[in-house]
């Protein structure tokens, strides 16, 4: 039977690889190709490479320097950061990315992701959902723009426009638990995954083994973490890791 | 020389790199004389059947490709959609194949499980339906990745080479003397693409 998909994250900036902690102050952590090189080793499920600073760059995606990670990696990869045209699209499919994350250009041109979606699949378009519980009307509502803007709908109804889009998958990132190995709100995501007809990706929080079943558990198609696979509790030494083959046969064996 | 045709679909420079990692050189090409030239061939592929086969007519290269693998009998390997193309029918758009494996390709349906996903994506096994040198050393359970909304049917059962379980069995790759077919991405599927691709150009 189908795996759930286990998903290292890794941010990079300028060629960097760099953590954040609720999507700020990124923290180096070292070279992005060598954290690579481990992963492949490890054979992980899929990797996600997200470049946080691309948006704000003026010559905005690295061609070069995806290339060459790509060049390493005997997985899928998904790339998200900076993506403006269908040239840039065309041109990652090239590198060899598999999937193109999306997440401001939801809001800003989802023109744009309906046309990438005519040309190449549902499954190539993956749509990245920042969220976060406001603080007054208690409301779960998506921000874009590196989690800097909120925009002014409930999830339920930002889901809904993605789906209208024809995304191929959505990834639900919790802003207040990204980098903080506080666990999965797994209460909280369930609401929003379950019914839904498209394979749905968590992300946020993740701190230990039991975490990443309950996740499983509460119905999620995939797992992804950022810190989790690449920082060492309690002292937040670097440590590129991922479950063991062992666990990877736990996690598949419960049924959700 | 290992010829990967390129007719305008799907994430050529992946499959490039395995081949490399795996020790080859190869080109990527839509041009007859390469392609009559090659000792090997492989048709990738990522998208639209109808689209496909429209664009393979347009270059020209449909009569070329019938030869090689019909009567010259020089080994190919089809990757996902390149592995549909090579059967008689699809139902992604109604028409015709390459007609080089009986058999067709339709839709996954699960219509009393809304439950079940569809596309079938993510890593998933293979079992051997058959011995052959294609299969030689593989690991078990060898694991490969999947992305496809469509799956194969052969007519003939010695035709199947793997099968794969996604809420019931179906043909993950197919063989018949030198035509080879795969569902899955050997070029995203680690060791276990690796060793296939080897077995492809050292052994088949």
């Amino acid at each position: 039977m189908l795996r759930t998909r286990i998903i290292p994250i890794i941010q990079i900036s300028n060629r960097a690889l760099v953590k954040t902690v609720n999507y700020k102050n990124p923290k180096y952590l070292g070279d992005p190709l060598n954290a690579i090189k481990i992963f492949n080793e490890k054979r992980v499920d899929e990797l996600l490479i997200i470049d946080i600073n691309a948006a704000k760059r003026k010559s905005k995606i690295d061609f070069d320097y995806i290339e060459e990670l790509c060049s390493e990696c005997f997985m899928p990869i998904g790339y998200g950061g900076g993506i403006e045209t269908l040239e840039d699209i065309k041109r990652l499919f090239t590198l060899g990315v598999e999937k193109i994350i999306v997440n401001s250009l939801i809001y800003t041109n989802p023109t744009l992701i309906e046309n990438a979606i005519k040309l190449y699949g549902a499954q190539s378009i993956v749509a990245s959902i920042d969220f976060k519980k406001h603080w007054l009307t208690k409301k779960i509502v998506p921000y874009i723009k590196s989690a800097t803007q909120k925009i002014n709908v409930e999830l339920h109804a930002y889901i809904k426009q993605c789906l209208q889009l024809g995304v191929g998958e959505i990834i639900f990132n919790n802003i207040e638990r990204e980098g903080t190995f506080k666990g999965y709100d797994l209460d909280l995501i369930k609401e929003y995954i379950q019914g839904l007809t498209i394979p749905t990706v968590i992300n946020g929080g993740a701190n230990n083994f039991q975490n990443l079943k309950d996740a499983k558990k509460a119905g999620a198609d995939a797992l992804a973490a950022g810190s989790f696979f690449s920082l060492q509790q309690p002292h937040l030494a670097v440590l590129i890791t991922y479950l063991s083959n062992e666990e990877i046969i736990e996690i598949n064996s419960q049924d959700k | 020389m290992i010829v990967i045709i390129d007719y305008g679909m799907g994430n050529l420079g992946s499959i490039q790199n395995i081949v490399k990692k795996a020790g080859y050189q190869s080109i990527i090409s839509n041009k007859m004389e390469d392609i009559s030239n090659a000792d090997k061939l492989i048709l990738p592929g990522v998208g639209n059947f109808k689209e496909a086969m429209i664009n393979l007519a347009n270059l020209n290269i449909i009569n070329i490709l019938n030869k090689k693998v019909l009567e010259d009998k020089t080994p190919i390997l089809g990757i996902c959609l390149g592995m549909q193309l090579m059967t008689s029918f699809s139902e992604e758009g109604n028409v015709d194949g390459l007609n080089w494996i009986k058999g067709k390709t339709t839709k996954f349906k699960f219509s009393n499980q809304p439950e079940i996903k569809i596309p079938h994506m993510g890593w998933n096994e293979i079992n051997q339906s058959k011995n052959h040198k294609f299969n030689a050393d593989f690991e078990t359970p060898s694991r490969f990745y999947f992305v496809h909304s469509y799956f194969v049917t052969c007519d003939e059962s010695n035709d199947i080479l793997h099968q794969t379980d996604y809420h019931g069995n179906f043909t993950s790759a197919f063989n018949k003397e030198n035509i080879f077919g795969v569902q899955y991405h050997p070029e995203k599927s680690h060791v276990f693409g690796l060793k296939l691709m080897k077995n492809f150009i050292e052994l088949c």
